[in-house]
This record gives structure tokens, sequence and C-alpha cells, in this order.
């Protein structure tokens, strides 16, 4: 490729709107001569000047705005939430359990056996195999002991 | 899955299914070019505040977009052109002046040089010639794109941006020199 067929494709090779066979032409090209390079460099510095000089943001309360617009009309609704909860891979109903059910198992043996109703006539248990150590019943009780 | 990464066409979707993430995505994406280009279009910047919001409103809530038809970027440009174009109308109408194309907005960031410059320079383009490059480099619409929204040929779009593409850069060199 020389100049003359170059300069004619520069706009369009800066657009990435050539064919592959032509971009290639044109970029073997431009690779070997200063002077289209130089062109090609101006060019994409001016078609960049135009995106720099008018792309703006906006302000950030057209940001809340919207996204308060688009949460209202398209936000999910409790069903959807809830489906979500059970479809996670790790299901949320399964995490509460794993969390509740050793506090519930703690719970129940801490305060041990419930009181019996009102009323109701004790009842003592005693163990069946009940086994004291180092106890005499045939000796003197304590409190019949002499001092000395 | 929403990640940086995902199309604007999954984004839209995920968006109209309830996904904030999603729209905050697309919202980064397009508020800065989407912006830039109807505050061009229009001038005044509470008025392309006001647009902006109706545009991309109007792409989530119209279903009517099938993205097998084109790509998403090309439909919210046309969108916004139309609107644009439509807000002009009505602006003329109430004003009875020509439809001139607004001057630019003086604030800070045209003291920068180059941005005024290139500001300028743009403003010495017709209106057609402003609204193909705009679409062109701050849209980055294709040729093919370009000519469905114009309702021309291909061959007919990359001529006029070529003249245009020509035009602005005679008057730049000359804003340049001057």
């Amino acid at each position: 490729m020389h100049c003359p067929d170059c300069e004619p494709r520069l706009i369009d090779y800066a657009c990435h709107e050539l064919p592959d066979e032509e971009r290639a032409a044109v970029a073997g090209h431009l690779a070997t001569c200063s002077g289209c390079a130089l062109e090609y460099c101006r060019l994409q510095a001016d078609l960049e000047g135009i995106t720099e000089a008018h792309t703006e943001a906006p302000r950030a309360r057209v940001y809340h705005q919207l996204r308060r617009v688009v949460a209202r009309e398209h936000g999910a609704s409790w069903i959807d939430r809830a489906r979500g909860l059970l479809v996670r891979p790790v299901p949320m109903y399964g995490a509460v359990l794993a969390t509740l059910v050793p506090v519930a198992v703690w719970m129940l043996t801490v305060r041990g056996p419930a009181p019996e109703p009102p009323g109701a006539t004790p009842s003592v248990t005693v163990a069946p195999n009940a086994t004291v150590i180092d106890y005499d019943a045939s000796a003197t009780p304590p409190s019949h002991r002499g001092v000395l | 899955m929403i990640d940086r990464r995902s199309a604007d066409e999954d984004l839209l979707a995920a968006t109209r299914q309830g996904d904030l993430r999603a729209f905050d995505e697309l919202y980064t994406r397009y508020e800065r070019r989407l912006f830039g280009y109807i505050r061009r279009m229009v001038g005044d910047r509470n008025q392309a505040e006001d647009l902006l919001q109706d545009v991309l409103l109007t792409v989530i809530r119209d279903r009517s977009y099938d993205p097998s038809k084109g790509r998403f970027s090309a439909w919210l440009f046309t969108v916004a052109r139309n609107r644009c174009l439509q807000h002009r109308r009505r602006a003329e109408v109430r004003e009875r002046s020509p439809g001139l194309p607004p001057e630019p907005v003086a604030d800070p960031e045209q003291r920068v040089a180059r941005t005024q410059q290139v500001r300028s320079a743009m403003a010495g383009l017709t209106d057609a010639q402003q609204q193909l490059l705009l679409l062109k480099q701050v849209g980055e619409l294709t040729y093919r794109e370009l000519a469905d929204i114009h309702g021309v040929a291909e061959g007919t779009i990359k001529s006029r941006l070529h003249a245009a593409t020509q035009a602005f850069r005679r008057r730049l060199a000359e804003l340049g020199e001057g």
C-alpha cells in the first residue's frame, strides 16, 4: 500500500470500520511510513477530542432519583425475595437451623427437667445401684461422738 | 451473576427483574457518554438531566427491544436522539425561533483550551454533521447502526462521516492557528 491509498482509509481505520484485509494493509503501511503515521495520530487525537469534550457526568441526584424509580417499578416482591432465599446454594433456613439447634440443646441441658405440677406427690428417685464410698452404717453418728 | 464483564443486554434483563446492582452497572457504563450527548443536543444542564432520566426509564420500561436485532447501545442512543429532537421541536415551537444548535454552556470544564476549541469547532458544523460525529464518537455506533438510525445506505453514512470529520478538523485547525 502507498500513501495515496492509505490516506482515504485513515478515518475508517480509526473508526474500526475497515475489513480485516484492508485493516492489516493500513496497519502495515503505518508501521513503515512516518508521514501517514503522524497524520493518523493527529486524526486520532482530534477524534478523541470530540469524545473528551462531550462526555460529562450528570449530578448525583439524577442517579438517586432513577434508582428509586427503578426499585419501585421493578424491585423484587416479598414472594420473589422468599423464593430467592430458598433457591440459594446454601439455603438461608439451613444456616438458621445450624445456629438455632445447638442453642436450643444447650438451653435444655442447662435448665434441667421441667417442674412438677402443683399437688402432685413429689417423687423421690433413688438410683437402683447407688453406692456410697467410706460410709459405715453401724458406726456412731458424728453428732453423738465425743468431742475429744 | 452480574459483574463488570456482563453484556449490556444481560444487565438490562437483570434490571427489569429487580436487580439494582445491574442497574448500577448499566448506569455507570453510559452516564457520561449519554449525558454528554444529550447535553450537547439540548444545551441546558437541567433539561439534559431530565432527558437522561426519561431516556433511561424508557429503555428499561420498553420491552419491545430485541437483542437479536442490534446492540443495546445503538438502541439507547437512538432513543436518546429521538427524545432530543422531539425536545428541540417543542422548544422551537415554544420560542418560535429557528432551531440553531445550542451554544455550549459556560462551565469550569470549558476553561480547558483544547475542550473549548473542540466544542467551537463542532459548533461550526451543520447540525446533521454534529449529530453524526457525536453518535459515532460518543455513542460508539457502527456505520451500519448509524445507517439504520438515519434510514440511509451504509455508504452514504460513510461519505457523510468523512465529510463531517474533514470539516471538523479543518475548523479545529483554523481555531488552532487563530
